[in-house]
Parts: C-alpha cells; sequence; structure tokens
C-alpha cells in the first residue's frame, strides 16, 4: 500500500514503511544490533559521513 | 603477514573480526579510509618498488586487505572556500589510486577496488547472475512512465518496486521511514510524473517459501534460510528488531556452481547473496552484496560459525581450497564477542538522525 500520493515525492518514499520506536531505536548499527540499514560510526569526522549504508 | 581492515575500527563487523583474529594471535591493523588527519594519511611512493603507507602502516608483501567500509574522502575542513572543490576532488581521485593501486601490490585483496565497483551495480548482479545460469526475475530498471507501466501490464503476475540504495527519512515529528521492497499494481500507480522524480526497480514477485542468505567465501558457499513470521517481502526490517529464524540449509549444486561462476566472472571472491525460494523450490536471485553484511547470522543461529569461517578464510592462502571448517576452531565466536561487548558497553546509543542528516547521502529530513 503506497503511504501518500504525493505527487512530487519519490515512490520509494511512499512505498516506505513507517518505523515504530523499537524498530527506531535499533537502526544505529555498530554500538547496537546487527543487521541494520546504517552501519553508524562516530569518528568525529564532518557529520554525515560517519554513517556508512550496510546491507 | 598482516591483515589490514579498510574501516573504522568500531565498525560493526570490523570490531568483532579484529577482535577474533587478535584472539588467535593475528596482526591486523585497520584504516579507515583516506582523509586529513594523521591517522588517515597515506602516502603511496613509487620508484623501483613501490611503497604505499595507510595512516601508520606499511603495507607490506603478503599481507591480507579486507576492503570492508572505508569512509568516504575526506578533506581538510579548514581548505579555502574557493579551494573547497578542487580539494575534494583531488581527495577523491587519490583514493581511487590507493585503491587500485593495492590490485598491484602482492597482497590479497578481500575484495578488489575494480571487481566491487561494476558487483555493487544491480544491473550488471543480475546479467551476471543469469549469464551464470542463476534464475532471475524479470527486471526492469527504469524512469520512464511508460516503459514501467507497460512492464506491469504485461506481468501474468505480482509487481515489486525497490530501490537501487536504503534510504532514511526523518519527520519533524521524529518519525522514520525506511525504504524498502514493495508491493506495486495496477491500480496503486501515482501520476506519469512520479516515475521521473526518481529511478527506480521494478521486478516480477517471486511468490517465496522463505529466504536465503547466501555468504561466498572464496571456493566455499554458505546458505541460510531467513524466516519472518508473516513471510515478509522485505525480510531486513524483521531481523533489526530479532524477529526472524535463520536456519541452515544445503545449497543446490547448480546454484553452488552459479555462485562460483559468478564469483570468478565478477572477480571476487567474498560476498553476501540474496535469493528467494519459490513455491516449486527453485532458487532465484535477488542481489549481492559484496561486502554485505553476515555477522547477524551468528546471533541468530550459533552453529552459523560465521565469525570463525571469516577467520580461517582471510588468513589462508589466496586461493586455498582447504575446508574452512578445518581451522575454524583457531577463533573465537561471535557470541563470545557480543558477551564481552556487552559487558563493556552496556549502553546502546541511539542514532541521531537529524543531525546525521544533513551530510549523510543515505538520510533525509522532511516536514
Amino acid at each position: 500500500m503506497l503511504n501518500d500520493n504525493n505527487d512530487v515525492r519519490v515512490l520509494s518514499r511512499m512505498g516506505a514503511r513507517e518505523l515504530n520506536p523499537e524498530e527506531s531505536e535499533q537502526i544505529g548499527g555498530s554500538n547496537g544490533v546487527i543487521p541494520s540499514l546504517l552501519s553508524v560510526i562516530r569518528t568525529g569526522v564532518p557529520i554525515g559521513s560517519d554513517y556508512h549504508l550496510d546491507e | 603477514m598482516k591483515i589490514i581492515i579498510l574501516a573504522q575500527e568500531k565498525e560493526n563487523h570490523t570490531a568483532p573480526i579484529q577482535w577474533a583474529l587478535e584472539r588467535a594471535g593475528y596482526q591486523v591493523a585497520c584504516w579507515a579510509g583516506l582523509s586529513w588527519t594523521e591517522e588517515q594519511q597515506a602516502s603511496l611512493l613509487l620508484g623501483q618498488h613501490p611503497n604505499m603507507v595507510l595512516g601508520r602502516h606499511a603495507v607490506e608483501p603478503g599481507d591480507v586487505v579486507w576492503v570492508r567500509q572505508p569512509g568516504d574522502p575526506g578533506h581538510n575542513p579548514k581548505v579555502a572556500e574557493a579551494d573547497r572543490k578542487f580539494a575534494a576532488a583531488e581527495y577523491h581521485r587519490f583514493y581511487d589510486s590507493i585503491a587500485y593501486m593495492l590490485e598491484t601490490l602482492p597482497v590479497w585483496c578481500i575484495n578488489r577496488f575494480s571487481a566491487s565497483r561494476i558487483v555493487k551495480n544491480k544491473a550488471v548482479q543480475l546479467r551476471l547472475a543469469r549469464t551464470c545460469g542463476l534464475k532471475i526475475p524479470k527486471t526492469l530498471m527504469s524512469n520512464s512512465p511508460g516503459a514501467v507501466k507497460n512492464f506491469i501490464d504485461h506481468n501474468p503476475g505480482r509487481t515489486i518496486c525497490k530501490a537501487f540504495a536504503p534510504h532514511l527519512w526523518q519527520s519533524e515529528d521524529g518519525g522514520v521511514a525506511v525504504n524498502g521492497t514493495f508491493e506495486l499494481s495496477r491500480e496503486q500507480l501515482p501520476a506519469d510524473e512520479v516515475f521521473t522524480l526518481a529511478p527506480g526497480i521494478y521486478q516480477h514477485m517471486v511468490v517465496k517459501q522463505f529466504d536465503v542468505r547466501t555468504v561466498l567465501m572464496g571456493s566455499n558457499v554458505y546458505s541460510y534460510g531467513v524466516h519472518t513470521a508473516n513471510n515478509a517481502l522485505d525480510w531486513r526490517r524483521d531481523a533489526g528488531i530479532g524477529n526472524i529464524e535463520v536456519e541452515i540449509i544445503a545449497t543446490p549444486g547448480d546454484i553452488e556452481s552459479g555462485i562460483l561462476a559468478f564469483a570468478k566472472k565478477a572477480g571476487i571472491c567474498f560476498g553476501s547473496m540474496d535469493f528467494a525460494v519459490d513455491m516449486n523450490g527453485q532458487w532465484w536471485f535477488l542481489e549481492i552484496n559484496e561486502q554485505g553484511q553476515f555477522l547477524w547470522l551468528d546471533a541468530f543461529n550459533r552453529e552459523s560459525k560465521l565469525q570463525e569461517k571469516f577467520c580461517a578464510f582471510i588468513t589462508a592462502l589466496e586461493g586455498s581450497t582447504q575446508p574452512l571448517e578445518e581451522r575454524e576452531g583457531l577463533f573465537p565466536s561471535f557470541i563470545e564477542y557480543e558477551e564481552l561487548r556487552r559487558q563493556l558497553q552496556p549502553k546502546h546509543e541511539p542514532l541521531d538522525i537529524a543531525a546525521a542528516a544533513p551530510g549523510s547521502p543515505h538520510m533525509s529530513l522532511e516536514p
């Protein structure tokens, strides 16, 4: 089921699933549960670049 | 011989593997990727004998280089605004030089950079898999509304849509959405222009019994059935909250042959593959992640012993055909690592998406 029939949002966002709070907490990564959608590595380098895509 | 891991020491596969290797007496060095800090600087000296230094670590003949997950090249933020683009581009070009240069040195790269770059491409993956005798679902990659509608119209079964890469969105109220695989019917199609907002992957749906995650290590292929309570289209979300069962299963002979042929053609020796097993027991190749996560399989099934197998794999000789099971007993398990980590690091720091999103290509904020 598509979530949002807004004609300026991308199809993948329309098909994206909202996470519940428990799921949101688990998307962390290196210091949390694996597998994670994002592997989180806090390095102190410019913000954002310390988050890696992981599948 | 030492093992050089291209990733941050805290990275979720690097930390346990480094720990296990060191416990078994191996020398391990981590290099997080190219950046301006001393630990992330690099040098290439090209003379009669090339010399490469990554941070504090000299790359030496016989080393093993696991290209796990190096960070994107980062330039010094102090650079003048007028020089920023130049510096950023030069950092990227230098990193490419390092990564490609590694392949020419007498070291074993897991995987070679050139191979990893091409095999990350989802179209190439499917094409290669098909040519290696693996079944693939009919797939369209497109941003053309007409092509997508035509594809769905001519599909006698159901159609799914997925993206080329995962992405997170966080709304102002803190809600988080993540993209994944979802079913798309003719009745659900949005306005034509939406298809042009972002390209997508459209695929005939495999009506499946269960999913399979297969891990390739050299000539060894290990397969695991992944079961969710409601046979979810995309099992990753259930896995993230522990709602899956992982079962060790045999890889059918023709599938193993196809995987090994794929690896040979792609030039890779390591990777994680996803398959769907249909109601007739046929295996359908969905995708490969050449550095895909695999230790979670140990967390769900202690008998997997993939941490031990991987350590045995990267400490063997390149191309070795010795069964990994013969040496896996040299290394401690992922479960042991997890117990230790929990004692030392009991609190889980939540991810601050709002803070990270502005600089991350994988996260967005929305109103």
